[in-house]
């Protein structure tokens, strides 16, 4: 059969987007027309109860049980028209890439046309319905879990076996067995209906929240986790405080030992500075040592053979005054020379008095005099220059 | 009644609503104010202390051992250089000692006057006085670590060339005598010699 697009230029633009656009999407599923109802459209989504805020914002778990699934159907049909609708409408699309517009019946979607169905009964409320509308179906919504808030996908119209046509065995085999996906699926595979069709966008049907469990579970991960991680933080700053802490008392231990070795190399210095300082004094002593047998030699080189010094006092100041015993004035005389002249040893001389020495028995034995000497500066100092 | 009961519901629902619809946000939230607490009490102070530790502390511990090593090292070649022996430093104690020590100098004195043939009649030691009015002496006094002590030494029994030998070895002698005065008197036997010392300790 030809394929005949009837479509705008322009249209026929967007259409061959949209389909490539479908096309880059790997789906199959099964398209099931069905005719309208003639008072009022027909309703696809099963009546249901008001939905409650939650459903509308987020959905509900895809969960449903058959048994709770009302029996009443809301549509019928005539076996018949079903028969004819089954072997003509019932199509199989595969939108799989590579394949576009893989359309396994002959006639294109666009073209298709869509019977009109008759409506046996109108569609009447039973007391069930009407409780659901309740307040029983308003706490169920917002407390009763998500079985009574769940969007109803389905009609259920043809969810009794004995309305359910039977002339199917004119389907094509591999079309019956095309099974949507079992999240998609809300009811049972037993009465699942031909007609499974859900206008309800993709994104808002099947959309999914994590249950109360699993938002417990991932509150407290959302604790536990960074806790975690800040205490294995502050336990690997921990560990590295305690190395640095480790280096310090490492570093303070090597800091006592080099204090005590420095300390005691500034007690050892302070003892050989003040052995340097003894050493200088000791130095500067006997710099300014007094060496009296220095005076002595002196004082024999110039004293002359007959002249004897009776007693002796001298100190360190240079002038004193020196008793002494000659054997006549000539001999005292001589001496006074002979120590004017030790310009090495005596600075200046002076004789106070001379007088004769008398011994009582022996008689006149000599001549005493008094010598009162002033020495060179040095005499007691500079032995070693000495000859 | 019941609408207020079905507002209170409908309420909670939304606030369950809310908690559902931000409960990705609120879980990364709740994460994030748990780690910045986590910072503020445990990560912040210990890190600061790190910082404190590893900037000020390590680095000052580091100066000051590297000083030290430094001082250590001076030191001990300071100490090579000025170095003294044992025997050295004996010496140096006997030439000049930390205190005065009167019977170390007796027996010293006695018996360098025994080895020249004299007997010492007498030892007198006079201690340098410092006036109690005079505050500056006394203070210039104690700073100089050189002190000075005179002592009197009468000897007998020798003659003049024992005289002259007794003088050379105060002269000669490690302990440093310097005679300020000398005086003999008398003749033959009897002849006594007087020495005036001083003699130095380092204090």
């Amino acid at each position: 059969m030809p394929d005949i697009n009837l479509l705008p230029q322009d249209l026929r633009r967007q259409e061959e987007k949209e389909i490539s656009r479908l096309a880059r999407k790997t789906r199959t599923f099964d398209v099931e027309l069905s005719g309208g109802v003639k008072n009022k459209p027909v309703s696809i989504v099963e009546s249901k109860p008001k939905a409650s805020l939650w459903s509308k914002i987020f959905g509900q778990n895809v969960k449903r049980e058959s048994k709770k699934m009302p029996e009443k159907p809301v549509l019928q049909q005539s076996s018949v028209e079903i028969d004819m609708l089954s072997a003509a409408r019932k199509q199989k699309i595969n939108l799989s890439p590579g394949k576009k517009n893989n359309i396994v019946s002959k006639s294109a979607v666009p073209t298709v046309k869509v019977p009109v169905i008759a409506v046996k009964e109108p569609v009447k409320k039973t007391e069930d319905d009407k409780a659901k509308d309740g307040w029983s179906q308003i706490f169920r919504s917002i407390f009763g879990g998500h079985q009574a808030a769940l969007p109803k996908i389905v009609d259920t119209a043809f969810n009794s076996p004995a309305q359910t046509p039977k002339k199917e065995s004119g389907v094509p085999k591999n079309i019956d067995k095309v099974e949507s996906k079992s999240k998609y699926t809300t009811v049972p595979k037993g009465n699942k209906s031909k007609f499974n069709i859900n206008l309800i966008p993709e994104e808002l049907a099947f959309r999914k929240h994590i249950n109360r469990k699993m938002q417990s579970i991932s509150m407290v991960f959302a604790i536990i986790l960074p806790s975690l991680i800040v205490y294995g933080l502050y336990a690997v700053l921990q560990a590295y405080q305690n190395n640095i802490d480790r280096q310090i008392t490492a570093k303070q231990t090597e800091i006592i030992r080099l204090n005590e070795k420095v300390a005691s190399y500034k007690i050892m210095k302070d003892r050989n500075i003040d052995l340097q300082q003894k050493l200088l004094a000791i130095k500067g002593l006997h710099d300014e040592h007094i060496y009296w047998t220095n005076f002595f030699k002196l004082l024999e080189k110039y004293t002359l053979d007959g002249v004897q010094f009776t007693n002796f006092s001298a100190d360190i100041g240079g002038e004193f005054s020196l008793p002494a015993i000659a054997g006549s004035y000539e001999e005292a005389a001589k001496q006074i020379v002979v120590l004017r002249q030790a310009t090495d040893f005596i600075k200046d001389v002076k004789v106070d008095r001379v007088s004769l020495r008398n011994s009582g028995l022996a008689g006149i034995t000599g001549v005493d005099f008094e010598l009162k000497i002033k020495i060179n500066d040095g005499v007691f100092n500079s032995i070693k220059k000495q000859p | 009644m019941i609408n207020q009961i079905k507002t209170k519901k409908n309420i909670n629902g939304e606030i369950k609503i809310l908690i559902d619809k931000f409960f990705g946000f609120v879980v990364i939230f709740v994460a994030i104010v748990i780690l910045v607490i986590g910072y503020f009490i445990l990560i912040q102070d210990e890190y600061g202390e790190i910082r404190r530790k590893e900037k000020v502390d390590l680095i000052r511990i580091q100066s000051l051992i590297d000083k030290l090593a430094r001082e250590d090292i001076q030191g001990k070649h300071a100490n090579q250089l000025l170095e003294f022996t044992p025997v050295e430093e004996h010496m140096i104690s006997l030439a000049l000692p930390d205190e005065f020590d009167l019977p170390s100098l007796m027996i010293q004195l006695e018996g360098m006057a025994k080895k020249n043939n004299f007997a010492v009649e007498s030892i007198e030691a006079k201690y340098p006085t410092v006036a109690a009015d005079n505050k500056k002496n006394k203070t210039a006094t104690a700073n100089v670590p050189l002190k000075k002590i005179n002592v009197g030494v009468t000897v007998v029994g020798g003659n003049y060339d024992n005289f002259k030998a007794f003088l050379g070895s105060l002269e000669n002698s490690i302990m440093i005598f310097d005679p300020s005065s000398v005086a003999f008197t008398g003749d033959g036997a009897n002849q006594k010699y007087k020495l005036n010392l001083v003699t130095y300790y380092y204090n």
